[in-house]
């Protein structure tokens, strides 16, 4: 009998989802009413357009087995700490450097939001994958980074490498204000009160008047801009600063990972009360956790305001959250490497889909839901898992 | 002012019924069914698009059309909660508590935009032939107008809750759904089968959000592929004030939600639904954190 599941599963989707994709709605408005109309056009250019994301996820899928059947060669516990070497940092740089001076202008664009991206899914990773508190509205902090830079710069000199402290504060302190109530309740709640925040943070950026400037927004002045130093153009240079501030975030974070504060958040993940009962201080530590996190998002809505010159109410949207989500999932649950591999990924394919295949456009959220829920029944510790990550869940296995 | 009230009232049994699908996947597996507002959309859509099949079939005739249509819409609702119980969430039944949570928020994106892209990506007219028929007729109660739909609204979400108490307290299906929410494993060494009382219980909520969807599409007039995220929201909030997992809660909770957001629209304005109605979350989970009607819950270790 079990084997038929997936078969009768896969029968109950087709007819559920056959209403909608076969027939089309007609509206008949001289009367009022409606008519369905058989439009089996309609249905296959959903199909068709859906295609190479399918072939493509399947591609992936194959390669995600394949590699679990391969010889494990792995290498991950070699690159990963930064202390034991601590000259790799400036190299590591260096040779980020490099590529900004051949890229061109698109490809510099694509670049620097891609380690933007490695900021966001690097912070949140604090809070989802180490601390194991769902956060929904991340991209309320990466908007209250953008606009306390934003509205500060109106009125003092304020250019964006010295708003980087100011943002990372602002949002700190307010991730901090949002979890203080929620944290002593179950989990799951704090998700959703993210959520309602971020709908809320939207609502007061589109309604503060002068001070937000609605939903047009706020132009960042020309000084405050990331401009061109000597030789580099205002690229280079935006490349070369979010390169750098994603590779210190990535140490940071890796960092206080391998400490006593990382491997407390780990312990209230694994089991709140056990934590709590070992002496942890559970509610510190997930404020702790969650400010941080909110604190990463600020320091790149900062870059993102001196990046792209403007900042308006459509960054803290729930599609921006869901992500950064999907990043660090597909990623792996705290993973560091593969936050960074998730963000780079999430973030260059769809790109480069929407440049082939332009009809795509429309099918990304779709593509992203789909693959939070594949890796959630297939993998829940995420596709790259880390391998301390890995014993970390293997080992409270009975 | 009376108005203000009736329309919260009206706006409030919908948040209930919805609310009412949340807190009974609470109570009973201690998840938060993020997808239920997107069943209550696609409930919505499954009416006008029964409507359309009856129109095709046999024509126009408001009453016969509009109880086929409802039947078929909470038909098709119910066959969502069902699906997406057994795709999303019954294999990771036993998982951390992310793990369904995310699945959970990966299929409402997977079904919003579904619906975002096999019907269309701005909005939908309810047919108005049948809508009329309800918004049109209206009396006045004390200076302000109640018309039949809000009272249709209040009416149906009565019986519903009712009927749903009834079925709960008074019916072996009941006996069975209390038995797994209090302790899975004792139920089913009972002979009581888990798995299909869980599936029950999102089958009924579906169904509830299927009426709501109805409901609130001739009351809107308009529906949207992303009319589900908002309403859910508020619902879930409603279900949270009540005490989530307490179903009188979620009724309360549900009517306490839709008077406070039109007593924001009223005096402060329309733009800070929103808002008002995340500052009452906070305020619930600050001041009274099991909700108002809730019981104290120890962790269990």
């Amino acid at each position: 009998m079990k084997h038929r599941t997936p078969l009768f599963l896969t029968l109950l989707v087709l007819v559920l989802t056959a209403p909608l994709l076969w027939w089309t709605l007609e509206g008949d408005y001289s009367i009022g009413s409606v008519k369905l109309a058989f439009a089996p056009a309609h249905g296959l250019a959903f199909f068709l357009n859906l295609a190479p994301a399918l072939a493509l996820g399947a591609l992936a899928f194959g390669l995600v087995k394949l590699r679990d059947r391969l010889p494990r060669f792995r290498m991950q516990g070699k690159i990963e700490s930064f202390k034991e070497k601590p000259w790799a940092i400036p190299l590591v740089l260096l040779v980020l450097w490099l590529p900004g001076l051949f890229l061109g202008s698109k490809g510099l664009s694509q670049a620097t939001f891609a380690a933007q991206y490695v900021i966001l899914a690097v912070g949140l990773n604090i809070t989802v994958g180490l601390a194991g508190i769902l956060v929904l509205g991340y991209s309320a902090f990466l908007a209250i980074g953008a606009y306390s830079f934003a509205i500060l710069q109106q009125w003092i000199w304020l250019p964006w490498w010295l708003a980087l402290p100011v943002g990372f504060a602002t949002s700190a302190l307010i991730g901090w204000l949002v979890a203080l109530p929620c944290l002593r309740l179950r989990g799951d709640y704090l998700a959703l009160v993210s959520l309602g925040f971020a709908e809320a943070v939207r609502e007061l950026l589109r309604n503060g008047g002068d001070l937000t400037g609605g939903d047009k927004g706020i132009v960042i002045q020309m000084t405050n801009r990331i401009h061109g130093i000597g030789p580099f153009s205002s690229q280079q240079v935006a490349w070369m600063g979010a390169a750098t501030l994603a590779l210190l975030s990535v140490a940071v974070v890796d960092r206080i990972y391998r400490s006593r504060l990382g491997r407390a958040w780990v312990a209230i993940r694994e089991d709140e009360i056990a934590a709590g009962s070992m002496g942890i201080p559970v509610v510190r530590m997930k404020l702790l956790a969650f400010a941080l996190s909110a604190g990463f998002a600020g320091l790149a809505g900062v870059l993102y305001g001196g990046f792209t010159v403007f900042v308006d109410p459509s960054v803290c949207t729930f599609e921006e959250s869901v992500l950064v989500l999907a990043m660090v999932i597909l990623g792996g649950l705290g993973s560091i490497p593969g936050s960074v591999a998730g963000a780079i990924l999430l973030f260059l394919v769809p790109t480069w889909l929407r440049d082939w295949f332009p009809a795509m456009q429309d099918y990304r959220l779709l593509i992203f839901g789909m693959i939070l829920v594949a890796v959630m029944l297939t993998n829940p510790q995420g596709l790259l898992g880390s391998r301390r990550h890995r014993l970390e869940i293997e080992e409270g296995k009975p | 002012m009376v108005q203000v009230l009736i329309n919260g009232l009206a706006r409030g049994s919908v948040y209930a019924l919805v609310a009412l699908g949340y807190t009974m996947v609470y109570g009973i597996l201690g998840m938060i069914n993020f997808a239920h507002g997107e069943v209550f959309m696609l409930g919505m859509f499954g009416v006008v698009f029964a409507l359309g099949l009856c129109t095709t079939l046999w024509g126009t005739s408001l009453a016969l059309n509009l109880v086929v249509a409802l039947v078929l819409a909470v038909l098709f609702a119910a066959g969502w909660g069902w699906a997406n119980e057994r795709i999303a969430y019954r294999k990771l039944r036993g998982a951390n508590m992310l793990a369904p949570l995310s699945s959970a928020i990966g299929l409402s994106i997977v079904l919003q935009n579904f619906v975002m892209l096999a019907v269309t990506k701005g909005k939908v007219d309810f047919p108005h032939f049948y809508s009329d028929a309800f918004t049109k007729t209206h009396w006045t109660v004390l200076g302000a107008r109640i018309t039949l739909l809000q009272l249709t609204m209040l009416g149906t979400t009565a019986i519903l809750c009712l009927g749903l108490w009834w079925l709960i307290q008074k019916t072996r299906i009941g006996i069975s759904l209390r038995a797994t929410s209090q302790d899975r494993l004792a139920a089913s060494l009972m002979g009581i089968r888990v798995d299909r009382s869980i599936a029950g219980t999102f089958i009924l909520g579906s169904a509830l959000a299927a009426v709501a969807g109805a409901m609130v599409g001739m009351y809107q007039g308009v529906l949207a592929f992303d009319s589900g995220y908002s309403v859910g929201l508020k619902a879930f909030t409603a279900a949270v004030l009540g005490g989530i997992g307490n179903i009188p809660g979620a009724v309360l909770g549900g009517f306490l939600i839709g008077i406070s957001e039109d007593l924001t629209s009223y005096w402060i304005g329309s733009d800070w639904k929103q808002t008002s109605t995340f500052v009452i979350l906070i305020l619930v989970l600050i001041l009274r954190p099991r909700g108002l009607l809730g019981e104290r819950v120890s962790d269990k270790v």
